[in-house]
């Protein structure tokens, strides 16, 4: 008996030390239903709040906002959430956000997994422009019509509408701030070998790639081959590719004459002395542009670059002939959640012109509504940007990006042939085998796509 | 208690790490296998069946091909001197006259330790163009600094390097445990019988050490063929997807693309590739002799 007694011990043991890992989910989840349950019961009283929240969204001065309560998740991959959820609170002290940030690629498995499932799904949920279109058609992600969204956004950049909708013109995110592509220059070393730091006399000067290509020879005619102005051919399709009809529509290729003609205009620059040809995000490409031997690099609005500290003041951004944005990222919510007022409210809050001049001032994101970045454009001067007037130069971008809503194709196809072309051009391919290969290598991934 | 009640208790006992097997390994494996037969939608979840489009469509793939040739490739090129360094490093270790051996035998394993994340940027930083700090050596020594990243066969030699890096350490300890198994009393005998020290190592160690060559061996072929990190680390892009290994083919194809039924169809394309190689190296290294230098299956007479 005592034997019979020990093995049942001693197995349940084992067995308890074997899922001793499923242990703390489970004890989360206890704890979030404990939670959740606390939540109700303060809202139980104010249950009128949590209604209420929905119509906060309409008439924000309807509501006092220290009266609403409750608390919802978020889940995002970026801790610059922390600022959303701080300015959030400053406002709404009263409604709790558990926020959960989560690095790399994990975060895109996990909110994967959380909506394939249906447990544990946060309520509020960012997800990542690269594969956010492989996720709006879902019913699982609320249309956000049920916060007045066309209102709420009605000052946002035409782009920023465009790809805040589903394939069927639903709004299923917010996008609420903006991430132009500029052509990022140090000061001092444009003063010297383009005779100008002066944003919109750069701008001016780099009309089109055959000006770029011409004036960079030059430089490197000047400077003994040291200094270039461009830093690789990948870049230029950051500047063009947006511009382009999307190379798969509705399910279909088609490679416009646009598109042939960029692969001309890479294979041009790779044979001038104009490009450096260092690896973007390599160490040396940071370097030459840090040491003034590569003049330009083609980022976002949100870079940071390195040695910020060192070139604070040196910066200047200008504007590059063709307009795209990189990046974005898109706050959504989930359909089932049971605090969709809530969730609403947050991105009510987001969206607001409030905000956006908060994460403007405070934290340098771009907004998402012209109006805003016009208004505060007026008379605006960044110190770290020798003076510049960023919010001016951002809004003359962001009012050229091309309305285009993308699909699951459209970064995707993007950086495929960015990269075929980039190795075709350095292997000596023609524009034929290159397009070739494209479609090979389109088929291989997307079958389902149908070839000219 | 008799035999039958007894035997009971032993299931109970064995219990636990089936429970865990099934749950965490068989369902997922078995799972996978219905996926792979099966298109599945991202969000709903929901499963299609479509027969054997999968396997078809893997079969017709040039590049999943082409990841195969890319691993065994690396894995060629790490295999060798990984196990040859390995083995070499633990012979002169488990000599007892060499002073320090029990901390140089733990500095070698220390880089099984790093992250490969880490090692993947380390070795990525290590080899850039124009400036790493093995072009910068390169260029010390009065040579032209090497584009590593854009180079289909250096890329792969790289990625070799750090698989072969991160992991001699490890085998190290493997052939010193099976080099301290052999009996002192062998060695001794033979050093009576006048053997050289080559001839120790040749016809003792080296035998003797056979099932553990074996299990190394075996090992570092499922386990290299899995390759992963390092292919997506070292370098982010190589001309013609050179460093594209099976993984990363199928990793793209179920968590890029979030095709998940054409990845699950890949992986059991990778597990077939893996178990022919493993079965291929048990076939190539088994015994064929007895222990009295007989042909095995032939029937005593």
């Amino acid at each position: 008996m005592k034997k019979k007694l020990l093995s049942v011990i001693l197995s349940t043991a084992m067995l308890a030390g074997a899922l001793a890992g499923c242990g703390g989910q489970e004890s989360a989840e206890t704890t979030a239903t404990a939670n959740a349950e606390t939540v109700q019961e303060t809202a139980g009283a104010a249950e009128e709040s949590a209604e209420g929240a929905g119509e906060a969204a309409a008439s924000e001065e309807a509501v006092d906002p220290a009266s609403v309560t409750g608390e919802f998740t978020y889940w995002t991959y970026t801790d610059s959430a922390n600022n959303l959820v701080k300015a959030f609170n400053e406002v709404y002290p009263n409604v709790t956000v558990d926020l959960q940030v989560f690095g790399g690629d994990e975060y895109k498995t996990k909110i994967l997994t959380a909506l394939q499932s249906g447990t544990d799904v946060p309520d509020v949920f960012d997800l990542e422009e690269n594969y956010m279109y492989e996720f709006l058609d879902s019913d699982l992600i609320a249309d956000l019509s049920y916060i007045d969204i066309e209102e709420l956004t009605k000052d946002f950049y035409e782009f920023q509408k465009a790809e805040m909708k589903d394939s069927n013109g639903n709004y299923k995110c917010l996008t609420f701030q903006s991430s132009p592509v500029g052509f990022w220059y140090l000061r001092d070393a444009c003063e010297e070998w383009l005779g100008t730091s002066d944003p919109d006399e750069i701008s001016a000067m780099l009309t089109d790639w055959d000006t770029i290509i011409a004036k960079g020879e030059e430089i490197s005619e000047a400077s003994g081959g040291t200094v270039h102005l461009w830093p690789n051919i990948t870049e230029m399709v950051k500047v063009d590719a947006f511009s382009f009809t999307p190379l798969v529509r509705d399910g279909k290729l088609e490679i416009t004459d646009e598109w042939l003609g960029m692969i001309d205009s890479m294979r041009k620059m790779y044979a001038s002395d104009a490009n450096a040809e260092l690896g973007s995000w390599s160490s040396e490409w940071a370097a030459a542009w840090n040491d003034g031997t590569v003049l330009l690099r083609v980022m976002p609005s949100w870079d940071f670059f390195t040695d910020w500290d060192a070139n604070a003041g040196n910066v200047g951004i200008a504007v590059p002939f063709k307009a795209a944005y990189e990046g974005a990222t898109g706050a959504c919510v989930y359909n089932d959640s049971d605090k969709k007022d809530l969730a609403g409210l947050f991105l009510t809050y987001i969206a607001s012109d409030d905000f956006q001049k908060l994460n403007m001032e405070n934290y340098n994101q771009v907004p998402a509504s012209k109006a805003v970045c016009d208004e505060l454009a007026e008379g605006f001067s960044a110190e770290d940007y020798g003076g510049q007037n960023l919010l001016a130069t951002y809004s003359e971008i962001c009012d050229k990006i091309a309305d285009i809503t993308p699909d699951k194709y459209t970064r995707a196809t993007q950086n495929l042939f960015q990269k075929v072309a980039t190795d075709g051009i350095k292997a000596g391919q023609t524009n034929d085998e290159i397009v070739a290969e494209f479609k090979k290598q389109l088929q291989d991934q997307y079958p389902e796509v149908i070839m000219e | 208690m008799n035999a039958k009640k007894r035997s009971k208790y032993a299931y109970l006992y064995i219990a636990p790490f089936f429970i865990v097997f099934v749950v965490f390994s068989l369902f997922p494996i078995l799972y996978s296998l219905v996926l792979s037969f099966c298109n599945m939608d991202v969000l709903s979840g929901d499963l299609t069946f479509i027969g054997l489009d999968n396997y078809v469509r893997m079969i017709k793939s040039g590049y999943f091909f082409q990841s195969i040739g890319n691993t065994l490739l690396i894995w060629i090129m790490s295999i060798i001197p990984q196990l040859t360094i390995a083995f070499l490093l633990a012979l002169i270790l488990s000599n007892k006259w060499f002073r320090g051996r029990f901390i140089l035998r733990n500095v070698y394993y220390f880089p099984n330790l790093v992250t490969p994340v880490t090692i993947g940027l380390l070795f990525g930083a290590m080899f850039s163009y124009p400036g790493g700090a093995v072009n910068n050596i390169i260029s010390a020594l009065g040579l032209e600094a090497v584009d590593f990243q854009n180079h289909q066969m250096l890329a792969r030699m790289v990625i070799a390097i750090a698989i072969c890096w991160k992991n001699f350490g490890f085998n190290i300890i493997y052939f010193t445990a099976g080099i301290n198994s052999i009996s002192d009393d062998v060695i001794e005998a033979a050093e009576v019988d006048g053997a050289s020290s080559w001839q120790r190592t040749t016809k003792i160690t080296i035998p003797l050490m056979k099932p553990i060559l074996i299990y190394v061996l075996v090992t570092s072929i499922i386990g290299g063929l899995q390759m992963f990190d390092e292919s997506k680390l070292v370098f982010t892009s190589v001309p013609g997807d050179a460093t594209t290994t099976m993984v990363k083919y199928m990793y793209d194809s179920a968590f890029v693309r979030f095709q998940f039924g054409y990845g699950a169809a890949v992986a059991y394309g990778i597990f077939i590739i893996v178990a022919f190689f493993g079965v291929l190296s048990l076939l190539v290294t088994r015994d064929r002799k007895d222990d009295y230098g007989r042909k095995r299956g032939r029937k005593a007479k």
